[in-house]
């Protein structure tokens, strides 16, 4: 086998293996200590509870998914919006930060009582704080992203009469991609965390959260595990998504555009 | 291109900066100038303000009887910046496109099309990279790019600050040639900021020397080479006289 496909095949079966052992450790110390499912199941159980119902669980996970969805794509709007003056004057900036960082620190089980006694039960409020915690690191990123601009490429644009909109295009929003995906990877778990905690407060009766506080209701340690693997499977999914995307969006993302020619 | 009596002052901490004091200067269209001067003179910071990029304090800037903003405008001059600033996300040739394709308002009938690009890019040997892209190619291959990119505009002015400096001194020799040769062909009016003497020798009609702390003109030096200007002009009695001329200048002692 040649060097570059060992390497490649090397990079393909290590984290399968990873996952593996983690895996078999825990289904050894389960079995091994006799732990009873109710209490703590081990994988295979919960493999075994997802294969029993994969429609119940793809269905509940569907609802949680087009939350946080829902909340991801109006925090990047907003995030955009607010990132363009924050990124072009300092003072701005300043004036936004504190605002941003008292949004931060308050803790998310605070913003779910408040959104739905606001809005109403439903899907509204779940997505509203979906989208609140995905804001800020959102916020935080695009803004970097856009000050990390090449200056002399904004002042190239410049001498050549190029708007603001015309340096936003070409210089400013393609300076900030890299920058937007790593805020995209945080904000992913963000959205789901804001979705299922706030499932638990807008008394909706579908959401892998509110089949998570069933399954706690019912002393059913499966479902509730069973519920936490379709959560894991949903963000992987996510996570594997934008990867795709940045590799389709950002050139120097691509490792083999990086070798030089001369 | 006239420049009349510009200041300009950058509050610092404590002491603001004298970056330009009472500079006045008068250039011919189709006149190749050189900038010369140490760091601090304000070189680049007058290349700044004829580029319409930043606001002298007092005094003015006319450039073909339009004030600099104006002339950003209307695309009339063409900027190099001290590095490539190319996109990595676009082609050599997108690159070189990019400029004509933004602010089509300000164009007139002045920039080249797509097809004169790419001739341009043949003809500084970029023939075979059009589709790379700028990490791909070498930094004198970039600078190429940057250079076609600016002469693309078709302006009849144009303005480059220190574009070689961070190159090698075999590469810079390269591309002063390359440049006397586009700028023979399109017979702009160049504004050249450098710190090499030889530089300013060899490329300019004229060389303006500054001096810092207040930045301002401390002396003119008109070259009177013969043009084209071939590598051999470098080995001749003349050259040597002019940089060594330059040189005393520089250090603020009489030649």
């Amino acid at each position: 086998m040649s060097r570059p496909s060992r390497h490649r095949a090397e990079r393909a079966v290590a984290p399968v293996a990873g996952l593996l052992v983690f895996f078999g450790l825990w289904e050894g110390l389960v079995r091994l200590l006799g732990v009873k499912p109710f209490v703590m199941p081990g994988p295979w159980r919960i493999l075994r509870t997802l294969a029993d119902a994969p429609g119940f669980f793809w269905h509940e996970g569907m609802v949680t998914a087009r939350e946080a969805a829902t909340g991801l794509a109006i925090a990047l709007a907003l995030a955009l919006v607010a990132a363009v003056p924050m990124a072009r004057r300092r003072s701005v900036e300043r004036a936004g930060q504190p605002v941003a960082l008292f949004v931060q620190v308050i803790p998310l089980v605070c913003y779910a009582p408040a959104f739905v006694i606001w809005m109403g039960p439903g899907f509204r409020p779940i997505a509203a704080v979906s989208a609140l915690v995905c804001f800020v690191p959102l916020l935080y990123n695009l803004t970097a992203g856009l000050r990390a601009a090449d200056p002399d490429a904004r002042d190239l644009l410049h001498s050549a009469g190029a708007s603001r909109f015309e340096i936003l295009r070409h210089v400013e929003i393609p300076s900030a991609l890299p920058h937007l995906f790593a805020g995209l990877r945080t904000s992913v778990g963000l959205a789901l965390i804001g979705a299922v905690l706030s499932e638990w407060f807008a008394l909706v009766s579908h959401g892998l959260g509110r089949q998570i506080q069933k399954g706690m209701a019912g002393a059913s340690a499966p479902l509730v595990w069973g519920c936490a693997f379709a959560l894991g499977a949903l963000g992987s999914a996510s996570l594997a998504l934008l990867a795709l995307l940045e590799r389709l969006l950002v050139p120097g993302a691509r490792p083999e555009r990086a070798g030089r020619l001369d | 291109m006239q420049i009349v009596g510009v200041d300009k002052r950058f509050p610092g901490r404590g002491a603001t900066v004298d970056a330009l004091s009472d500079v006045n200067l008068t250039i011919a269209d189709g006149e190749f100038v050189s900038l010369l001067g140490p760091s601090g003179c304000g070189k680049s910071t007058l290349l700044r303000i004829v580029a319409g990029l930043l606001p002298p304090d007092s005094g003015r800037v006319v450039v073909l009887g339009h004030g600099p903003d104006e002339s950003r405008r209307a695309k009339r001059v063409a900027y190099v910046p001290q590095t490539p600033a190319l996109l990595p996300w676009r082609t050599v040739r997108g690159n070189a496109r990019l400029l004509t394709q933004v602010n089509r308002r300000g164009d007139g009938a002045r920039a080249l099309d797509d097809d004169r690009i790419d001739a341009l890019l043949d003809e500084v040997g970029l023939a075979g990279f059009a589709g790379a892209y700028p990490r791909q190619l070498s930094g004198g291959m970039q600078q190429r790019v940057a250079l076609v990119r600016a002469f693309a505009l078709g302006a009849p002015v144009l303005l480059m600050d220190e574009p070689f400096a961070a190159l090698d001194e075999i590469l810079r020799a390269e591309m002063r040639h390359l440049l006397l040769r586009l700028w023979n062909e399109h017979r702009t009016t160049v504004v050249f900021v450098t710190h090499s003497i030889a530089e300013a020798v060899l490329l300019s009609d004229r060389v303006v020397v500054m001096a810092p702390r207040p930045g301002r003109v401390a002396a003119v030096e008109t070259i009177g080479l013969a043009r084209p200007r071939t590598p051999e002009v470098e080995d001749t009695h003349a050259f040597a006289d002019h940089v060594s001329r330059l040189r005393h200048l520089l250090a603020g002692s009489p030649a």
